[in-house]
């Protein structure tokens, strides 16, 4: 996965496997997929295969092809109507995986979240837990958090019956800079006031600046992916890890522009 | 220049916690073997889970389990709050009195409802807690169909729907299946151990805590049958 360079936005991200799934040899199953259609516009999906699921890895894969193909074919010109269409573009590649692998539609269950951005908003349409934050003129917001379950260890994937009913539509204006990462990042990034998710302005502020602050030919992926497999991150969570990063203005007013 | 990893700090180290009330039914029926087979089935469950001189043990366990043990006779008592098995200290059992399992539940189930209220102002994650009710009798603070019973019943059974928590009633020898079975939601119905055989109840719960612990989202928990294979207990 490499950055477009010649986008005014740039995206770069990774999946690394957790901890438990190295010593038990299984596959990384998270997944992501990003395009820029122009210099300015954009999705970047991502998904964690659920470890209950026998085909977690082949379900994450699949939704995060099948919902940038989607968008970039449809290029939807309303960005809450087009995230929720990619996200059930998504489930109906699902079923149909299904179906020719003759398995049960929860063997590729997974979480999903759809992100599209332009020079104006960040819109997300979301099933399951991970999160999408972005940085603002205000500080680092939560654009959607972790579904409602109350456990650390359940969660609603796409393949639910309810899944129309447990998809969240969030948009958000002005944003320079969005993340979105998978729950195994969600402890680093997240801190729960009360019953609240809250991004951790610590983690990402500094996050945020080294993107911003890449230079146009220099490694962005190799960096998220050492700092994911770095020793600090790994003990906090025996999960898949994925974070994906768009800086998503050239904007003269940008605090970190340089360089574009 | 520096390395991402070098500037992005981790602040938010906390492991998510799994609470686990022991209810224990410390009444005169359980004196004798029966109270000595409970006591060395708790000490085998702490080795279990905290091995011993740094062998063995569960090291995800240790860190998040929090463990608690109430007793009840003719009345509740709270032996340990809420604290990682580490620092529980098993103590002697005495057995005697009656059998208050109806205030003994009720304790159990208010004592898990501020344990989460406290991980949520801490910001700690955690998983759905569990109660374990381990009793050789019936109630004596309540009777079958009266408003108490049918209120304990009520409060279980909608926890369990809700996912407030997760419920396990062992029967010991002598225990009134019958009412456990009204009394408990059918979805986890009371299972009955076999004659004297508390250490392998309590090491399959260790296994079973061991296996929450290590959970990650979205697996539904895969615990052992207790009725069937070499470290079976119940039948």
């Amino acid at each position: 996965m490499t950055c477009d360079q010649s986008a005014i936005c740039r995206v770069y991200g990774s999946s690394v496997r957790g901890p438990s799934h190295r010593e038990n040899g299984l596959p990384c199953q998270d997944a992501f997929a990003f395009k820029v259609i122009d210099t300015s516009r954009g999705v970047i999906v991502v998904a964690d295969g659920l470890g209950s699921a026998r085909l977690a890895e082949t379900g994450a894969s699949l939704v995060v092809e099948a919902a940038v193909e989607y968008w970039c074919a449809e290029q939807p010109p309303d960005p809450k109507f087009g995230v929720r269409a990619a996200l059930t573009a998504a489930r109906t590649a699902l079923i149909a995986k299904a179906a020719e692998l003759q398995c049960a539609l929860h063997d590729l269950a997974t979480t999903l979240m759809v992100v599209c951005f332009d020079h104006e908003t960040v819109t997300v349409a979301h099933i399951g837990d991970g999160a999408v934050v972005c940085q603002t003129a205000l500080g680092i917001e939560l654009l959607s958090g972790p579904g409602a379950s109350e456990y650390t260890n359940e969660v609603d994937p796409l393949t639910s019956d309810s899944w129309a009913e447990l998809i969240r539509i969030d948009q958000m204006s002005g944003a320079r800079a969005v993340a979105a990462f998978t729950d195994g990042c969600q402890r680093a990034g997240l801190r729960r006031i009360m019953k609240r998710p809250e991004p951790v302005a610590e983690f990402f502020e500094p996050l945020f600046k080294f993107v911003a602050e890449l230079e146009p030919g220099q490694d962005g992926d190799s960096e998220i992916r050492e700092l994911l497999e770095c020793e600090k991150f790994q003990v906090n969570s025996e999960d898949d890890k994925t974070l994906v990063i768009a800086t998503l203005t050239g904007r003269v007013d940008d605090v970190y522009a340089k360089g574009i | 220049m520096q390395k991402l990893s070098e500037l992005v700090p981790v602040i938010h180290p906390e492991e998510p916690h799994c609470a686990i009330v022991l209810l224990l039914d410390t009444s005169e029926s359980m004196k004798g073997a029966k109270n000595a087979d409970l006591e060395e089935g708790i000490r085998n469950f702490k080795t279990s889970v905290c091995g011993v001189d740094g062998e063995g043990g569960d090291p995800l366990a240790r860190k998040r389990v929090d463990l608690s043990i109430m007793i009840f006779s003719s009345s509740v008592t709270v032996m340990q709050d809420f604290a990682p098995v580490d620092d529980f200290q098993p103590t002697p059992l005495t057995a005697s009195g009656s059998t208050a399992m109806g205030a003994a539940i009720e304790r159990a189930l208010d004592s898990i409802e501020e344990r989460k209220l406290a991980y949520q102002e801490m910001g700690v994650d955690y998983h759905r807690p569990w109660v374990v009710l381990i009793t050789d009798g019936e109630p004596n603070d309540m009777q079958q169909g009266d408003a108490k019973w049918n209120q304990i019943k009520h409060q279980l059974r909608d926890g369990e729907a809700k996912k407030k928590f997760a419920f396990f009633t062992v029967a010991v020898e002598g225990a009134n299946m019958e009412a456990l079975r009204d009394l408990v939601p059918a979805s986890r119905p009371p299972v009955m151990m076999r004659p004297g055989m508390f250490s392998p109840l309590f090491e399959w719960l260790s296994r079973s805590l061991s296996s929450v612990s290590a959970s990650r989202v979205g697996e539904p928990l895969q615990l052992e049958n207790p009725t069937i294979g070499p470290n079976a207990w119940a039948v």
